[in-house]
């Protein structure tokens, strides 16, 4: 169950609008670094975990980067907002709009739509810690590329917001790993069973 | 008394506090000093969550009566610029 809180996690208010820009910002919602692919993959690997700490750790960040999709949708909202048939043709953005018009529409910013590949579940518990250990870095790095791109500071400071945050659940996915690894009895080998389908006594090598 | 979108802000930031605090918590929960001031956070959270409602609107759907009407969807809503 979740509740909505109507403010964003942190304030976006862009004075200018900037088509171009958000072309290539909306990668991060819908491209494959993206917020919605964090959010629905922590949320749906989380059924397979093995302890209640790191079961709270993927709901919380889940949750966290379901307001991250809000903040992107947010600044591709204020980017693209009161533009003239003119700007649309100039910067580039005639080909999102011809389709979706100013709405905001989950795809990355080469135009493919988002995929739920993204989700990456796999129902082994150290894939999946690992899968988000690089998602996290992954969604780093696009927010790095995005704040080489952008000049205006209303964009740069709530994007720098969500560069932030990714390095803090990459902490925070580590800490996941470690606590899986000490619910093994085994410590010499954290990888001989999924401990989310296997026991130790019926694998097969 | 603090005009709207300061008051929005100061909440803002003890809700950064308290998510910053509860992950390290679900990590290391028997850190006594964090738990200490999640604790304390929360209460100042919950009083200007108290405040900002009391005098500009819900930011729960639970609070959407005020006065006997129906303001939860009251804009501006988060996304527009004058949210924020």
């Amino acid at each position: 169950m979740w509740v909505y809180e109507k403010k964003l996690q942190y304030p976006v208010k862009i004075k200018n609008p900037n088509p171009a820009l958000a072309k290539v910002i909306i990668s991060q919602i819908g491209g494959p670094h993206g917020e919605l692919g964090a959010a629905n993959r922590y949320l749906q690997q989380r059924y397979s975990m093995p302890d209640d700490r790191i079961k709270g750790m993927f709901t919380d960040i889940g949750t966290e980067e379901l307001g991250h999709i809000e903040m992107v949708s947010a600044i591709i909202y204020q980017l693209t907002r009161c533009l003239s048939e003119a700007e649309i043709k100039r910067s580039g953005f005639d080909v999102y709009f011809v389709d979706h018009t100013t709405g905001v529409y989950p795809q990355a910013a080469s135009g493919t739509p988002f995929s739920a590949e993204t989700f990456a579940v796999t129902g082994d518990v150290f894939a999946d810690i690992n899968e988000n250990l690089a998602a996290e870095q992954k969604a780093r790095l696009s927010y790095d590329n995005i704040l080489r791109l952008v000049d205006d500071p209303d964009v740069k400071d709530p994007i720098r917001f969500l560069r932030e945050r990714e390095v803090v659940h990459y902490q925070r996915f580590g800490d996941s790993l470690r606590i899986a690894q000490e619910c093994f009895e085994d410590k010499s080998n954290f990888y001989l069973y999924n401990p989310a389908f296997d026991r130790p006594g019926n694998i097969r090598h | 008394m603090p005009d709207c979108k300061t008051l929005l802000n100061q909440i803002r930031a003890l809700d950064f506090a308290l998510l910053e605090t509860g992950l390290y918590l679900n990590a290391y929960p028997c850190e006594e000093e964090a738990i200490a001031y999640f604790e304390t956070t929360r209460t100042a959270r919950d009083a200007a969550v108290a405040e900002y409602e009391r005098h500009y609107g819900p930011l729960k759907m639970a609070s959407g009566v005020h006065d006997n009407k129906w303001v939860w969807t009251k804009g501006p809503w988060p996304w527009e610029c004058e949210a924020n």
